[in-house]
Parts: structure tokens; sequence; C-alpha cells
């Protein structure tokens, strides 16, 4: 239904570093929608209405920060077709709405749910052997994913115009989000007997103990999560519980 | 000392822009964040221990849709920069230096949260400055740097202030701690991360297959530590094996 379009390389940059400032006017009442508007601005077919384009672009906008890219690809295809009165403005307003809620929900559930704590979980071990370049490693491992997200969703978009579902299905994000989720897991518990190890050595009686004792104290998190317990609850807990064992001289800290 | 304590807030104002206003790049994660304070003061070690246990407490919390969650950069920040501009000892940070300056900021994050918001909702101006330009570019333009200016200056002010006021407080306030609350306040401190752990795991949907998994990565962990040099092999049968189990099940759901 589409034809493939593409940019010069410079305006795909341009179009890249200003997406970085997507959520630099961050309010309540329109979210992201000044920085999807600056982001998008200078690259709008030129001879359009100013006050009315601010009107149209200043809309509520908001969406997660790292799919916002193939919104914005995929809407200056459809203003370009729109200038050669191939579709209308409504069109392309009915598309930005509809995929700002669709792509919010599932950028958050991968980047912030899934991405972000398995990157942190698998830094970890590298604070503990690498230290001070742990935190590369950690930019590394998250930024090559959200770069290419970032990169892949506005050239894509722009490429596939109406047809950025096709995009996304090719995407496989929820298959993704499965294998993440299971390797999250596991990290969880290759890291519990890891952190231990920062202070008590391995091999002995009381390092097990000790393994045993900070998986109970997390199963006790989970369940107090569960259970919507408010976090300051929590804290006085654990801080109250850690007070009388070494009080009671249970452990020697 | 008010060099360094420039110097952080300027860092600060730099990194909490990463979480705010500009790239989301992560910078602003407590593990980046505090190490990088840590190297400015020259304590990458305390930067890195305090890093990681932030990191893993912070999990909870996701700034999902229009919900912002608790400043966690902040919590970096300002715990990095008071642990490290007050340590009692020069040989050394004590754990219990740390637990005592993070609950305090954490504390603090609560008033922080109220002024977090109210800031977001006055950027509602942004809006009124956009849409009076005579064009859509210029108007965007000027809101989303102003937008980037006042995000700055709150870092950068909050973290001047709270670490210049906080930072005798605290001092003076750790001193008259009787010795005896400091050994539940080092093991408090390492256990700091569970609260994060056990959050992360109460969302994730925890079938059978996954709840192997967490066991596989515990089992093979200690294999490898107590057996020496051929659990390597072990390590990877049983991620193998927990792997295969979530994809089994998975297979079966889809079937």
């Amino acid at each position: 239904m589409n034809k493939k379009r593409s940019l010069p390389f410079v305006q795909w940059i341009r179009l890249l570093v200003r997406s970085f400032f997507l959520q630099a006017a961050w309010n309540y009442e329109n979210f992201q929608g000044v920085g999807f508007a600056y982001m998008l601005a200078p690259f709008l077919p030129a001879g359009a209405d100013g006050r009315a384009q601010s009107r149209r672009y200043l809309q509520c906008f908001n969406t997660n920060p790292y799919l916002a890219g193939m919104i914005a690809g995929g809407t200056l295809r459809l203003e370009e077709e729109c200038a050669e009165g191939r579709i209308s403005t409504e069109q392309i307003d009915l598309f930005r709405d509809d995929l700002t809620g669709a792509l919010g929900a599932l950028g958050d559930s991968f980047v912030w749910g899934t991405l972000r704590p398995l990157a942190g979980l698998l830094t970890v071990p590298a604070a503990m052997f690498l230290e001070r370049w742990a935190p590369l490693f950690f930019l590394l491992l998250y930024n090559s994913v959200t770069l290419g997200l970032r990169v892949s969703g506005i050239v894509n978009g722009y490429g596939s115009g109406l047809d950025l579902l096709q995009y996304l299905k090719r995407l496989e994000l929820q298959k993704k989000m499965y294998w993440m989720n299971g390797l999250t897991l596991f990290a969880v518990g290759a890291l519990m007997p890891l952190w231990v190890m920062q202070v008590l050595p391995m091999r002995s009686f009381a390092y097990l103990g000790l393994c045993g004792f900070f998986f109970v104290v997390v199963v006790g998190a989970w369940m107090g999560e569960r259970k919507r317990l408010p976090l300051p609850l929590q804290v006085g807990l654990l801080l109250l519980v850690s007070h009388l064992l070494v009080r009671m001289g249970w452990i020697s800290f | 000392m008010f060099g360094d304590l420039l110097q952080i807030a300027l860092a600060g104002g730099l990194i909490g822009l990463d979480r705010l206003a500009f790239g989301q790049f992560m910078i602003s994660q407590p593990i980046v964040a505090a190490p990088l304070i840590g190297w400015m003061l020259d304590d990458v070690h305390t930067g890195v221990l305090i890093g990681v246990v932030l990191e893993l407490f912070w999990f909870r919390g996701l700034p999902v849709g229009g919900y912002v969650p608790k400043d966690a950069t902040l919590s970096a920040i300002l715990t990095t920069g008071i642990c490290l501009l007050g340590k009692p000892s020069v040989s050394g940070v004590d754990a219990a230096w740390l637990a005592w300056v993070f609950l305090w900021v954490w504390g603090l994050l609560y008033p922080i949260g109220f002024l977090d918001r109210w800031l977001r909702k006055k950027n509602a101006r942004l809006i009124r400055m956009a849409e009076a330009a005579p064009s859509l570019r210029r108007g965007a333009g000027r809101a989303t740097w102003t937008g980037i200016g006042v995000f700055f200056l709150y870092y950068f002010l909050l973290i001047l202030l709270l670490t210049g006021l906080f930072l005798p407080f605290l001092r003076r306030g750790y001193a008259a701690l009787p010795e005896t609350l400091w050994g539940g306040m080092r093991f408090f401190f390492f256990l700091l991360p569970s609260i994060g752990i056990g959050s992360l795991i109460a969302r994730k949907d925890l079938v059978r297959g996954r709840v192997l998994c967490t066991a596989g990565g515990g089992i093979a962990f200690l294999l490898f530590l107590t057996l020496g040099e051929a659990p390597g092999i072990a390590l990877v049968g049983l991620m193998v094996a927990a792997l295969g189990t979530v994809y089994l099940e998975g297979r079966r759901k889809a079937l």
C-alpha cells in the first residue's frame, strides 16, 4: 500500500537528536506534547498555517520515550502524504493518538519493567568484579538496546507510515519480554548468593545460613509487595529486624 | 568543601536532566550516578557500593503513563555526596553511616515528591509559551529550552541546598547515636536490596518455569563457587535446563 520512502542521512540524525528532548517540557497538561512538537517542527511541510500547526501539535502526547520516534517517523510520513493531498489531517491526528497509548503500554513494560531491571541485575556482578567499569557496562548494555529501538523506530516509522503496526508485529517485543523475564529471574537467583559473598567468605556454614536468611527476607518483601504494604512500613520492619538480630547476638555485624 | 559541593550540584543538575528532560540514557540510574559522584570525590569504591544497593532497592516504582515514582536519582546523588563529604573517619566509610544517610535522604524524598509534582504542574506554562509564538518551530524550541533550564536549576539548587543544610546535621546526629545501633544499621544496609528484589519478583508472572529459573540461578552460582572450575559446565547446563523449562511451559500455553 505504501511506497518505501527515506530521508537524507543528516535529517535522520537531526530527528534522532531532537527525539532526545521529548521530555524537556514534561507537564501534567499535555505531557510530552511540547517535546513532540519540538522534535517534528523543522521537518513539517512548509506553507502550513503556524497557529493551526501549533494547535494540532501541542495536544496531549504521552508515550514511552524510546518508542516515540516510531510515531514521529510515521507522523512525518503522513504529513508528507497529506501535503500531497492523499490523506487528511484528521487521519494523521487519529494515527498519532491511537499509537501513543498502545506504544506507551508496550514500551513501558518492555523498557521500564523488563530491560532496565535486567540491565541493573547484570551490572551487579560487574560492579563487584570490575568496580569502576560497572557504570559503563550498564550504559552499554542498556543503550545498545534503546538506541537501536530509537533509530529503527524513526526509520521504520517513516518507512511504514500507516503500516506501522506490521513493523511492530515483526519486532516481537512480547516474545522478547517473555525470555528476558526468565533471564531476570535467573539473575535474581544468582545474585542472592553473590551479594552475601560481599560480607561473608563462601564455603562456610554461616555463609549458607546468611544466604538462606537473605532469601527469606526477599520472600517477605515479595509478600509485602503483593499485600500492598507501604514502603515506609517495609523499611521500618527491615530496620527493626536487623537491629533485633544484631542486638540478640544472632548475627555479628 | 564548598568547591566540592558546587561540583556535585553542577554534576547533579546535568545527571538530573537525564532523568527528567534530556536523553534518558540512564546516566541518572543509581548504579551510574552514584559511582560518578564517588569518582568526583575520589572514592569510586563507596560510590559503586551505594550505587548497587540503591539500584536494587529502587527496582520498585516504574514511570508508567503519567505516574512519577520516587526520585532514585536524587536519592543516589544526595546519599553519595553527603556520605563522602561528611564521612566520620578518613580511613573508610562505615556501612552504618551509609544506612544513616540513606534513611534521611529517603525520608526527604516524600516532601520532594510534592515539589516535583508542583514543578511539573507549573510546566504547563510552557505550553502557553509555545502557543504564543508565531510559528510552531520557534514556540516549541523556546519552551523546550526553557524546560531544560528549569529542570537543571531544580536539581542544581535542590542538591546544593539539601547537601549543604543536612550535612552538618546528619554528621552530628550520627555521632550522637549509641554505638549499639551501628551493627543493626550495617546489617540493614546489607539487607536493603531485598526490598527492591522482592518488588521486582512480585511484578513478574511467577509460572513454575520462572521459579525454576530463579532456583537454577542460585544453585548454579553456588555450584560455581563451591566446586571450582568444572561447574562452568554445570552453570551452563542449569541455565539451559531452567530456560528450557520456561520455553516448554510457554509452548504448552501457546498450544
